[in-house]
């Protein structure tokens, strides 16, 4: 796995803004204080990759720097606390990418900054963030996924404010605002020059807790102010509340949310009939603009000497005309998810069984279950096991004359073995076990230790189709001379197998094949 | 198919019958599991057995790791590092972590990325496997 320095969009230029004064106070903090009293780092990273390929037998190899997997890029970061409870944090990059960007010569640009004051005093305090291009958008979420960093950050081009209070009788508050800056383009506005209006998004949490932490509340409240050029008035967003109640450590959970929205076309309003309550069709009695989740972790079965057997269900329903744009973006969606699992007292063996179901109603007119069971141990002897079995049912309702049932049942197994010196592992699937698309998958992954700095990695992965035989090899040569720098050597493709478990990989099942490519990735950090 | 199901169950349920009724004391040969991830004074402890690793790694989607990508003051490549100062192979990590819910992965060596298998409360990653899942509240 190569982690690439974030891409980054060019700003304009732009005259003094939001931006330029949360540079220009993080700059005058860092030298406000007498450097003797100040804290100040420098850190910085840095990669450079080399690649060549032989794109098919008939070419010969070629140093391809226009591929677009390359990437070579280096970044300082300036982290400075010029006074108690005080940060101020810049950071500037260069970097290189065919497709990304068109330096010829990558010039270093300012990337990012911060400036923050915190107090913390016997568990109470407060935490004040003016950041500028930042992801400062974390919020506490447990089942509806009120708020994402994601849909707000404006790949990376999002500046804002975040303010944090905590510790008032066991209440914390957050509230964030925040504008998406990358949408501004200079040379698009009405007025020769000027900035065309930029979204932007506001997002608050409240939470408390009650009765020896027994009872947890909390409300979520997003805002996205959509197209302010076009419409200043016109919004999405949403308005949720939370309950956590916990019994003999069991945790039940309840929570409800409601889209809220003015001018905007695809918003369904919508209002309760709680006489038509009734579990399996909650279309019948929540609003369409609504979404609840339940559940209860866990109730179990069992005693200390044969173990405990846990079971947890959870409920959903997502409306068919909930928006949340700053949020997970479900909607239409009923469904119950059935968790399962039995541990054997103090042994590593784990019995694990899943049902799901899930029902798109209104727009994709399907209905998908899953049965799901694995079980899983480790031996005394560095060897680990797992199989598992999975039995998927997709119903399609869309053509009203009849309805098209799709099965695939897959069928997998593990086995593992490890010591301080190598590791191995072999996998093997069967995807749609019993049917005309059945495939076999499989792959063996090795390491192993040459010296305490020098380790070599490998993968085959095959996947035998109906029609072809399609494989991946790919090796690494893992060099780390010291504890901040890494060098790889590599062959092949890295992308056929590199997910948690290589069968399970897309480009494993879907068409993947080998290639001839070598890369030389060295990067590090100071 | 419905043979094999049939003779799947059937096999899982002797299993599960013979490890009940063995009382667990005949398991010898299996490991003892090591806790969850517990939530201690000093953050949360995350513990991952890899005798082999060079370097492991806990990824989340807490705002300062970010699945390793971390937040800018938190930067470079090796975010989430656990530490094996005794090298018998167990990796630990504390991390101090604010009231949620919270998805992880390990990565051993830059490489693999690994569910908890001690955790058995988990999640669908969205890329057909699954995240471990860590509730702090």
């Amino acid at each position: 796995m190569v982690r690439r320095l974030k891409r980054y969009k060019r700003f304009g230029n732009s005259p003094i803004n939001g931006p330029a004064i949360i540079l220009l106070a993080a700059l005058l903090l860092m030298t406000a204080a007498p450097a003797v009293l100040a804290l100040t780092k420098v850190e910085g990273e840095y990669q450079i990759m080399i690649d060549s390929r032989k794109q098919y037998r008939s070419f010969p190899w070629d140093y391809d720097a226009n591929n677009g997997d390359t990437w070579n890029g280096v970044n300082f970061r300036i982290f400075s606390a010029p006074f108690p409870n005080t940060e101020a944090f810049v950071k500037f990059e260069a970097d290189w990418n065919p497709g990304s960007n068109e330096w010829e010569n990558p010039v270093f640009q300012y990337r990012e900054s911060h400036v923050r004051y915190r107090l913390d005093r016997d568990g109470y305090g407060g935490d004040v963030y003016l950041f500028q291009r930042q992801d400062r958008y974390w919020v506490e979420n447990h089942l509806i996924q009120v708020v994402q960093s994601d849909k707000l950050k404006d790949s990376d081009n999002a500046q804002g404010a975040r303010f944090d209070i905590w510790g008032l009788k066991g209440t914390n508050f957050t509230f964030i605002a925040s504008d998406y800056s990358g949408q501004s383009n200079p040379g698009a506005g009405s007025q020769a020059g000027a900035p065309v209006g930029t979204d932007d998004a506001y997002v608050a949490r409240l939470r408390r807790l009650f009765f020896n932490n027994d009872l947890r509340a909390g409300l979520t409240f997003n805002r996205r102010m959509e197209g302010q050029d076009a419409d200043p008035d016109a919004y999405q967003g949403v308005m949720a509340g939370d309950l956590r109640y916990t019994w003999r450590n069991t945790d039940i959970l309840l929570e409800y949310a409601e889209s809220q929205s003015k001018n905007t076309p695809e918003h369904m309003y919508g209002v309760w009939h709680l006489r038509r309550m009734n579990l399996k069709h909650m279309e019948n009695w929540l609003p369409p603009d609504a979404v609840l989740r339940g559940e209860i972790r866990s109730i179990r079965f069992g005693s200390p000497a044969l173990g405990y057997y846990n079971i947890v269900p959870t409920f959903w329903y997502y409306g068919p005309g909930f928006v949340n744009p700053l949020g997970d973006g479900k909607k239409d969606e009923q469904g119950v998810w059935i968790n399962t699992w039995y541990l054997i007292p103090q042994r590593a063996v784990t019995l694990s069984l899943n049902y799901t179901s899930t029902v798109n109603r209104e727009f994709d007119k399907k209905h998908y279950t899953e049965f799901y069971g694995e079980i899983y141990t480790e031996y005394e002897n560095g060897f680990t096991s797992k199989m598992s079995y999975s039995n998927r049912k997709t119903r399609d309702y869309g053509d009203p004359r009849y309805t098209d049932i799709t099965t695939n049942k897959d069928l997998f197994a593990e086995i593992q073995v490890e010591s301080s010196l190598a590791w191995m592992r072999v996998q093997g699937k069967i995807k749609n076990l019993g049917s005309s698309r059945r495939k076999e998958l499989g792959s063996l992954e090795t390491s192993v230790n040459l010296t305490d700095k020098l380790k070599l990695y490998g993968r085959y992965a095959f996947g035998n189709d109906p029609a072809r035989l399609r494989k991946g090899l790919f090796t690494q040569l893992q060099y780390r001379p010291r504890g901040n720098m890494d060098i790889f050597l590599e062959y092949g493709p890295n992308w056929i197998g590199d997910t948690p478990d290589p069968v399970d990989d897309n480009d494993l099942a879907g068409s993947g094949d080998n290639q001839d490519l070598v890369k030389l990735i060295i990067k590090g950090y100071f | 198919m419905r043979q094999l199901s049939k003779t799947g169950l059937a096999l899982t349920a002797v299993i599960i019958l013979g490890l009940l009724l063995s009382g667990c004391t005949g398991l010898s040969f299996i490991k003892k599991r090591l806790p969850p991830p517990q939530i201690t004074e000093k953050g949360v402890l995350f513990q991952f057995y890899s005798p082999s690793a060079q370097i492991v790694q806990v990824c989340g989607n807490w705002d300062t790791n970010n699945w390793c990508s971390g937040l800018a003051d938190t930067g470079g490549f090796r975010i989430g590092a656990m530490e094996d100062p005794d090298g018998d192979g167990l990796w630990e990590l504390f991390v101090k972590l604010p009231a949620g819910r919270y998805q992880y992965k390990f990565i051993i060596d830059e490489q693999n990325w690994k569910t908890d298998p001690n955790n058995p409360q988990r999640t669908d990653d969205g890329y057909g496997g699954s995240n471990s899942v860590l509730i702090v509240d």
